[in-house]
């Protein structure tokens, strides 16, 4: 069947709509009138969130659509929503930031542009489909990394990106087009079902390898990561902002989809990868993360490091879905609220000192006390110490690796690593309370405070009344468990 | 499985192994007897003006794109047009196909709005 239902598109078609009304009125209005834009993209982005929450519905099983390339199912709707929440925030990060930069409609339609290609991703139920979303990710993501034209940083972060993200994703096609020729389908449960029957072939592995290597890229897993510090350091902090978090949750969600869709048969081969890489992940960046004087570079590594703990629950979702997914799900929404507070806390002391490196946060405690707790809070809770969200997040992610059973030694190593996270990361808290004082921060513009505030809220509250928001993450995992 | 591919791999050696022993060949049975006219640029038969590192018009490139651009929108236009009557039939509502088509169709035509008033369509600014 081509659709069944056009209501289950309307965050799709909403968020087109938007993207394309958002660029189409920046073309006419005049220059002074051009901060409507954001406000308009905000109140779009929480009309699209509204629109995919709708459709949650615990009962229904997978709906597709376009002839089986597309899927709506509570995973897929649970990330719609996230990502209309990663925009809204992003957009809020931005406003102030872009105030002074040339080109500034452009950004708001390319923004939402990238959002529309991460929620196709969410849904995306076929290779082709899969490829198209991924590169409407990526091309996207490279054209925002290089927004600062004028700053040769920037141009150096697109470019970098864009080598790295091209010869990725030539791996990747390359690896679909191998298990086309296996399947002779571009559907993942067809692939699934075929692969499965037939024995392990040289041939599916190497797929299932290229396929990976494509989405490691994508979500920075080691050895993928180089690209990672480099351009997350060259871009417009928002947009650092936004690629550690937006196009990260989409790659995870390919990559849950694909693993248990396509490779039931490999399980136990790609769960020896994953769990070997994801081990490197986090030992690279934790590891790296010790010598970073600048902040966004240190965040930089500190996602790397994130990403290997998401991998723990990929690994721990081959065989226990039950445990794995929502807790990766559960731990993306924790990453998303802690790490964006991050970054606005960076804009506002990189705006009034105009710095970016740690050093910027030397006696943050004295001249504004509250931004300075707030950042030990969300500095904590990337640590992964309680009463925090990122607490509560990694204990789901390493029991999710113990229930699993084979797999109880990823939890171990996640644990060490969050050892050696606490170092860094306290680093910065001491500087914040016992640096040298420096003046306090003069201005907090509106949308920066929104966005410290939810992530403050939300980080506490994900810390403290986890249930809720764990609940609905099973509900989103349902769909994959008992395979 | 891997042995279907077998001629492929055949074909990719002896390719690549022709290829080396005539310019191998070539290279040990020549005289080396360079000289100016011999190691000038061959260019159509004309003598080359200039170095081959010139600079060249940028604009031609946003030119190009929008042209791409509906260079394959024509190529997605074509097979529509072919099965047009039969998709009108099969969906028993005549209009869906043409409305999708007329969506496709603006989303691009945005695009070359978007050009247009950028003044990128302008070949001097």
């Amino acid at each position: 069947m081509p659709v069944t239902n056009l209501q289950l598109f309307l965050p799709e078609l909403l968020l087109t709509g938007l993207a394309l009304a958002v660029l189409l009125l920046d073309l006419w209005l005049p220059r002074a009138r051009r901060s409507v834009l954001p406000v308009l993209s905000v109140i779009g982005l929480l009309l699209v969130g509204l629109a995919a929450a709708s459709l949650w519905d615990p009962q229904r099983g997978p709906v597709y659509d376009f002839w089986n390339s597309y899927v709506t199912d509570n995973f897929a709707i649970f990330l719609k929503v996230f990502f209309a929440a990663v925009g809204g925030l992003v957009v809020l990060l931005s406003t102030d930031f872009l105030r002074d930069v040339r080109a500034y409609g452009e950004y708001w339609s390319l923004l939402l542009f990238v959002l529309l290609g991460m929620v196709l991703l969410a849904g995306a139920n076929d290779l082709i489909t899969i490829y198209l979303a991924f590169e409407l990710v990526s091309l996207v993501s490279y054209v925002l990394a290089g927004y600062r034209r004028e700053d040769p940083k920037s141009n150096e972060a697109a470019l970098k990106y864009f080598l790295y993200g091209a010869s990725a994703s030539g791996v990747m096609i390359y690896g679909m087009s191998l298990l086309y020729g296996l399947g002779g389908s571009t559907n993942l449960q067809v692939l699934g079902e075929r692969l499965a029957s037939g024995e392990v072939t040289p041939l599916g592995a190497l797929a299932l390898m290229l396929v990976l290597t494509g989405l490691g890229y994508k979500v920075a897993m080691a050895p993928f990561q180089a690209w990672c510090p480099d351009v997350y350091e060259g871009a417009p902090t928002p947009v650092t902002a936004f690629l550690s978090v937006g196009p990260k949750a989409a790659g995870f969600a390919v990559l849950i989809r694909f693993a248990l869709s396509v490779f039931p048969s490999l399980l136990p081969q790609w769960q020896v990868v994953v769990a070997i890489l994801a081990t490197l992940t986090m030992f690279v960046g934790n590891l790296l993360a010790i010598r970073q004087q600048n902040l966004k570079r240190l965040l930089a590594y500190s996602s790397i490091a994130h990403a290997g703990y998401l991998l723990i629950g990929v690994v721990a979702a081959g065989s226990q879905a039950g445990w794995g997914l929502p807790a990766v799900l559960f731990y993306l929404v924790a990453y998303l609220l802690m790490n964006l507070g991050a970054f606005a806390l960076l804009l506002l002391v990189a705006r009034t000192r105009g710095t970016e490196e740690i050093s910027g946060f030397s006696g943050l405690a004295q001249g504004a006390p509250f931004a300075a707790a707030t950042m030990l809070i969300l500095l904590l809770s990337l640590t992964g110490i309680p009463p925090t969200g990122g607490f509560v997040g990694k204990f789901y992610l390493f029991a999710a690796a113990i229930e699993s059973g084979t797999w109880w030694w990823l939890a171990l190593v996640g644990i060490i690593n969050s050892a050696i996270s606490l170092y860094y990361y306290m680093n910065i808290a001491r500087l914040m309370y016992f640096g040298q004082p420096a003046p306090e921060l003069v201005k907090r513009p509106a949308g920066l405070s929104v966005v410290v505030w939810v992530a403050l809220i939300g980080t506490l509250g994900l810390g403290l009344v986890p249930e809720p928001l764990m609940a609905l993450a099973r509900q989103a995992g349902m769909l994959f468990v008992g395979r | 499985m891997a042995l279907e591919y077998g001629p492929v791999a055949v074909l990719l050696t002896f390719g690549v192994a022709l290829g080396v022993a005539a310019m191998v060949t070539a290279w040990l049975l020549r005289p080396s007897d360079p000289y100016a006219a011999k190691q000038a640029v061959y260019e159509c038969g004309m003598e080359p003006i200039g170095p081959a590192w010139s600079q060249f018009y940028a604009r031609y490139y946003l030119i190009a794109l929008v042209f791409v651009v509906f260079d394959v929108e024509a190529i997605f236009l074509f097979p529509w047009a072919a099965v047009f009557k039969q998709l009108s039939a099969a969906t028993a509502m005549g209009a869906v196909p043409l409305v999708e088509v007329a969506v496709f169709i603006v989303i691009l035509l945005i695009g070359l709005a978007y050009a247009w008033r950028k003044g990128d369509l302008e070949w001097t600014r």
